[in-house]
């Protein structure tokens, strides 16, 4: 059987084919289409953290793979040989302040935070490891 | 179902409908990821040096949004505002409308029914 998994340049132009994987996983595990979405947006977010911060002026390698799930379940794996890294280390962002006042950027991690049923990071060696499981449920 | 297709690229469309003096509207459709908000920014600027001060944008056809998305949003909101002008959007579908609440853009940039209605607000 072929492994459940993408390996390819950490660049922002393969954006595309990595979420294509992830919504045709989700979409074989039989999550809903608002739930399908819902996935794209937080694989999407982790992603482009891992993109912006593995390889600092540097070319590498990101893979993104899912392991066995019963159905309306699925856990990714996002894995990368760049610099240790936590991309869950980051405070709340602002979310009250007026528009002027308000900060720009910090929100794609906190969107993976309210999306995702499991999270977590790890250093296996060389790789950082970041771990974001799904199960069928609406966010809002 | 989710709208998205391995051989697209950029499948964020920005178009103007009406000019008028220093307000346009204009409608946003497709997706509005990391790969094509750079595409939004570029054309806010392009709107905003040639005078733009109040813009009001239909999103009925807008199928998806990231933060990259929100960024550019948020970015294009500010320069408005700077400039005594606005950003409203209209129709947001109900999945584009869930992560604009999640992140607190609601409480920020006005959301319409429809564009008419933002129109209406902003003058």
């Amino acid at each position: 059987m072929a492994p459940d998994q993408i390996s390819l340049p950490a660049e922002l132009d393969n954006l595309p084919r990595f979420i294509a994987f992830a919504a045709d996983q989700a979409r074989r595990q039989g999550f809903t289409p608002q739930r399908v979405q819902e996935i794209e947006l937080a694989i999407e977010e982790a992603l482009v953290n891992v993109m912006e911060y593995a390889y600092p002026g540097k070319s590498g390698t990101l893979i993104l793979l899912t392991g066995p799930a019963p159905p309306g379940q699925l856990t990714f794996e996002i894995r990368d040989r760049g610099e240790t890294f936590n991309p869950l280390d980051r405070n709340t962002p602002d979310l009250q302040s007026d528009l002027m006042e308000r900060p720009v950027g910090g929100l794609g991690i906190f969107l993976i935070k309210t999306l995702a049923d499991e999270l977590s990071w790890q250093r296996q060696g060389s790789e950082n490891c970041l771990t974001i499981g799904f199960t069928e449920r609406h966010v809002h | 179902m989710s709208i998205f297709n391995p051989g697209d690229k950029l499948t964020m469309e920005i178009k103007e409908l009406e000019r008028n003096g220093t307000t346009i509207t204009a409608s946003l459709e497709g997706r509005m990821d990391a790969l094509s908000a750079p595409e939004f920014s570029r054309q806010m600027d392009a709107w905003i040096e040639s005078g733009l001060e109040k813009l009001a944008i239909e999103c009925s056809r807008l199928d998806y949004i990231s933060s990259a998305g929100l960024r550019a949003i948020l970015i294009t909101a500010k320069k408005l505002r700077a400039r005594s002008g606005s950003l409203r959007l209209a129709a947001l579908q109900e999945n584009v409308r869930t992560v604009f609440t999640i992140s607190g853009f609601d409480k920020i940039i006005p959301i319409a029914a429809t564009l008419a209605d933002a129109v209406k607000e902003q003058r």
